[in-house]
C-alpha cells in the first residue's frame, strides 16, 4: 500500500519585495517534499519583483498577479481560488523555510488526524541575510489538544505564517482568513480559531527563518497606528469568543494580555521617540493607559513621558528597553495534555 | 412603475424581547408582499430567539441557524454566505432586531431610486434618515445631514462629505451590494448604521444617493464594548488613509479627509465616554476619553474634551450641564454638493454620459 502524499499548497503572497524572492522560492523548490505546488501571488509590485519571479515558472513556479494592490486579501485568493492542496502553508515573500519543514509537517499530521496545524521553529534573518537565532519557543517537540493551546494566544502568537502548515478541512471550518481582523489573520487570528477545532503539532528545531527589520508590514503598522488598535482588537475578539463558548482559561488571560500589550506599547513609543515622532510615541503612551492604568507607575513610562515632554529621546534607555530578542522568556513546557514526539520516529 | 424584490435579512443573537417589533414592521410595510423576502439567521441563541422566530415562520421567510458561527462582525458575510443558494436578486437591505421600518419605506425607497436613475445617476446604495430611539422610549427626529435629497460620486473626493460631519449620525442603508467578503465593508456597514462607515463604500462601488427623508426609526445603538467599535471604526479609517496613498487611482480622497476623519471618530469617542459616565461606567468613559485624544491629539485643547476630563475628575454640576447642553447640540443640514433632481445634475449627468467619464474626470473632482 502507498504511503500517502497529499498535495501541499506553498502560497507566497508579494509586494515589492524582489530582492528577498530569490532566496524564498528557492528555499521552497528545496523542499524534500515532492507533492507541492507553489503559487506566488503579486500585488502590481512596483520593483521586478515579477521578473525575478518570472525565473522560476520552469520549475513549477505559478506566478500570478492582481489588478491592483488588494494587500491582504491577497491570502483569501491564494487560499480559496489559486491553491489545490491538502494542505496549505501562507509564506512572507521576505521568509525562506529550511528542507524539511513540510516533509515533517505533513508527517505529523499523517501521523496524528487530528492535529489541524504544526508550528515549526524558528530564526530572524536580518536583511543582510545574517540571524538572530533563538531558543525555540517550547522546550520540546509535542502534539496537545487544541483547547489548551488557545489561551497562549492571548498573550503571544507563538509563530509567524510562515511557520504554520495547516489542513486544509480545518481552515475551511473556521471560515478561512478572518477579514474583519486582516492585520494578523494569517497568523495569530488564524491560529486561535484553529484551535478551537482541532489539535497543535510543534516541531522544536528550527524550520523557518523569518524576515525582520526594514519596511516591512509590521513597521508601516506600528508607525500607522494600525498595529496597536489591531492587537487590542484581537484581544477584544477572542474574549468575545471564549465567552460565547466558555473558555474559560481563555478569559481567565485577560487582564494579563492587556498589560502586556502595554507594555509592547513602551517598546513602540521608544521607538518612535528615537526617530523624533514624540507625537506617535504620546499617542502610544496614551493608548497603553487605556490597556493597564498602572501603567502611569511604571518607570520606563514615566521616563519616556519626560523625554517626550523633553524633546530629548535618550537613545540609550530606549534600546535598552528595546525586549523584542533579549529578555523574552522562551523553552516554555508544553502546553497541558501533550504527548511528546520525535520527529524521526513518525 | 415596476418595483423591485427586495431581501431584507436579520441577524440574530439573543433578541428575543425586541425580534417582535422587527417583524412585525416588515410584516406592516406598504409593499407588494411577494416582493419581499425575509431571512431571519440566529447565530446561537440560548434566550428564545429562534423559538421566536419561528412563529413568523411563512412563504418567503427563511429561517437559519447559524449556532456555532462566531458573533460579531463576521455575522453579515456568514448570513450572506448562507442564503447565496436562495438569492432570487433584487435589493438587500439588513436590520437589526429591535429596528423597525416605516409603512412607506420600502416604496418611498423604490421611487426615489427611480427618480436618481432618471436623472442619469446610478446609485448602488441609498443611505437615508432615520429616527433614533433612546432607552426610555423617547423617539428623536434627528436633523438631517443635508437640506436636499443629493448624491455622491464614487471614486472621487465626493467621500469626504461622510467624515465633514455626522460623527454620531445613524443612516438606514438600503440596496447595497452586500457580499460573502467578510472584509471591513461588508462587516461593519449594518452593526453601525454609521455614515461615516459609508465612505469606504462610496469609494470603491458606484455611486451612493443620499434621502433626506426618515425611513425608519432604529434603537441607540449600546455595542456592549464602546471602545472596542470606536477601535474598530479608527482602524477602518487607518486603512482608508494608507489605501488613499497606496492605491489612489481607486481610493480618492481630498486634503482634509484624514483630519475631519480623526476630528469626527475622536469627539464620537468623548460623546460615547460622556453616555458612559452618565451610565456609571467610569473606566469605559475613561477608556472613551484617553482613545478620542490617541486619534485625535488636537481634541485634548477642545472645550469639549477639557470639560469631560474635568467632570471625570471632579463630578461637577457645572461641567455635566456643559456637556448636556453641547451634545444635544444639533448640526444644521448642509447644503448639498450634488442634489438630486436640479436641473444642474441632469445637465451634468448628460455631458457625462455623452463625453465619457475620463475626459470630464479632471474637470469634476476637485
Amino acid at each position: 500500500m502507498r504511503k500517502r502524499a497529499p498535495l501541499v499548497s506553498i502560497m507566497i503572497p508579494n509586494f515589492n519585495h524582489s530582492r528577498y524572492l530569490d532566496e524564498c522560492i528557492q528555499s521552497v523548490l528545496a523542499q524534500t517534499y515532492a507533492n507541492k505546488e507553489i503559487i506566488l501571488l503579486d500585488n502590481q509590485s512596483t520593483d521586478d519583483s515579477m521578473n525575478v519571479a518570472a525565473k522560476y515558472q520552469k520549475d513549477g513556479v505559478r506566478v500570478c498577479c492582481n489588478a491592483y494592490n488588494i494587500l491582504s486579501r491577497t491570502y483569501n485568493v491564494l487560499s480559496e481560488s489559486l491553491a489545490n492542496g491538502e494542505y496549505l502553508l501562507l509564506m512572507g515573500a521576505d521568509d525562506a523555510i529550511l528542507p524539511t519543514f513540510v516533509e515533517n509537517a505533513v508527517a505529523i499530521m499523517e501521523h496524528y488526524p487530528n492535529v489541524g496545524y504544526v508550528h515549526g521553529e524558528r530564526d530572524f534573518m536580518r536583511e543582510d541575510g545574517s540571524l538572530v537565532e533563538l531558543d525555540p519557543f517550547f522546550n520540546c517537540s509535542f502534539v496537545a489538544p487544541g483547547e489548551s493551546v488557545m489561551p497562549i494566544y492571548m498573550v503571544t502568537t507563538i509563530a509567524h505564517p510562515a511557520q504554520g502548515i495547516f489542513r486544509r478541512s480545518v481552515f475551511s471550518r473556521i471560515g478561512g482568513y478572518a477579514m474583519e481582523i486582516d492585520h494578523m489573520n494569517a497568523d495569530k487570528s488564524l491560529w486561535f480559531y484553529l484551535s478551537a477545532v482541532c489539535d497543535y503539532g510543534y516541531i522544536r528545531e528550527k524550520m523557518c527563518r523569518i524576515r525582520f527589520g526594514g519596511d516591512n508590514q509590521t513597521s508601516l503598522t506600528q508607525r500607522n497606528f494600525q498595529h496597536p488598535v489591531l492587537c487590542h482588537l484581537i484581544i477584544n475578539d477572542f474574549v468575545r469568543f471564549a465567552e460565547q463558548y466558555g473558555y474559560s482559561k481563555v478569559l481567565a488571560r485577560k487582564d494579563e494580555a492587556l498589560r502586556r500589550l502595554a507594555k509592547d506599547f513602551l517598546v513602540y513609543a521608544g521607538g518612535m521617540l528615537a526617530n523624533e515622532n514624540y507625537q506617535g510615541a504620546f499617542s502610544y503612551l496614551t493608548y497603553a493607559r487605556i490597556l493597564d492604568r498602572g501603567i502611569v507607575d511604571n518607570e520606563t513610562w514615566r521616563n519616556l513621558l519626560r523625554m517626550h515632554d523633553e524633546k530629548r529621546p535618550d537613545i540609550a534607555f530606549i534600546k535598552a528597553n528595546d525586549t523584542m530578542f533579549a529578555r523574552r522568556t522562551r523553552n516554555f513546557p508544553p502546553p497541558e495534555g501533550f504527548e511528546p514526539i520525535c520527529l524521526g520516529e513518525l | 412603475m415596476n418595483y423591485s424584490i427586495v431581501n431584507v435579512f436579520v441577524p440574530m443573537y439573543n433578541n428575543c424581547d425586541v425580534l417582535d417589533e422587527t417583524i412585525e414592521s416588515i410584516r406592516a410595510l406598504d409593499y407588494d408582499p411577494e416582493k419581499i423576502f425575509l431571512f431571519l439567521t440566529d447565530f446561537g441563541s440560548t434566550d428564545g430567539t429562534l423559538e421566536k422566530a419561528f412563529t413568523y415562520r411563512g412563504e418567503q421567510t427563511a429561517i437559519l441557524s447559524l449556532a456555532g458561527r462566531r458573533i460579531g462582525r463576521t455575522m453579515i458575510a456568514d448570513m450572506i454566505t448562507a442564503t447565496q443558494f436562495q438569492d432570487v436578486g433584487g435589493r438587500r437591505m439588513v436590520l437589526w432586531p429591535g429596528d423597525v421600518l416605516y409603512p412607506h419605506c420600502f416604496k418611498v425607497a423604490e421611487n426615489y431610486l427611480y427618480r436618481t436613475n432618471r436623472a442619469g445617476v446610478r446609485c448602488s446604495w441609498l443611505a437615508a434618515e432615520v429616527d433614533v430611539r433612546d432607552a426610555r422610549g423617547v423617539v428623536r427626529r434627528q436633523m438631517p445631514l443635508f437640506t436636499k435629497s443629493c448624491y455622491f460620486r464614487a471614486r472621487s473626493t465626493d467621500s469626504s462629505e461622510y467624515v465633514r460631519k455626522g460623527w454620531r449620525h445613524a443612516v438606514l442603508t438600503y440596496a447595497g451590494t452586500y457580499s460573502a467578503e467578510r472584509g471591513k465593508i461588508s462587516t461593519q456597514v449594518n452593526q453601525s448604521y454609521w455614515w461615516q462607515n459609508l465612505t469606504y463604500h462610496g469609494m470603491v462601488q458606484e455611486n451612493l444617493s443620499y434621502l433626506n427623508e426618515s425611513l425608519g426609526c432604529f434603537r441607540e445603538r449600546y455595542y456592549g464594548n464602546e471602545l472596542d467599535e470606536i477601535l474598530f471604526r479608527f482602524e477602518m479609517g487607518l486603512t482608508i488613509f494608507r489605501m488613499s496613498g497606496e492605491v489612489p487611482e481607486v481610493h480618492v480622497t481630498d486634503k482634509g479627509f484624514e483630519a475631519n476623519y480623526r476630528s469626527q471618530l475622536s469627539m464620537y469617542a468623548v460623546w460615547r465616554a460622556f453616555l458612559l459616565l452618565e451610565m456609571v461606567k467610569r473606566k469605559e468613559a475613561e477608556d472613551c476619553l484617553l482613545i478620542a485624544r490617541v486619534i485625535n491629539p488636537d481634541i485634548a485643547s477642545d472645550e469639549c474634551w477639557l470639560r469631560m476630563e474635568r467632570f471625570l475628575e471632579r463630578n461637577e454640576a457645572s461641567d455635566q450641564t456643559w456637556l448636556q447642553e453641547w451634545f444635544a447640540r444639533e448640526e444644521p443640514s448642509d447644503i448639498p454638493k450634488w442634489p438630486i433632481g436640479g436641473s444642474l445634475t441632469n445637465a451634468w449627468q448628460r455631458l457625462r454620459q455623452r463625453f465619457g467619464r475620463a475626459a470630464l474626470s479632471k474637470w469634476g473632482n476637485q
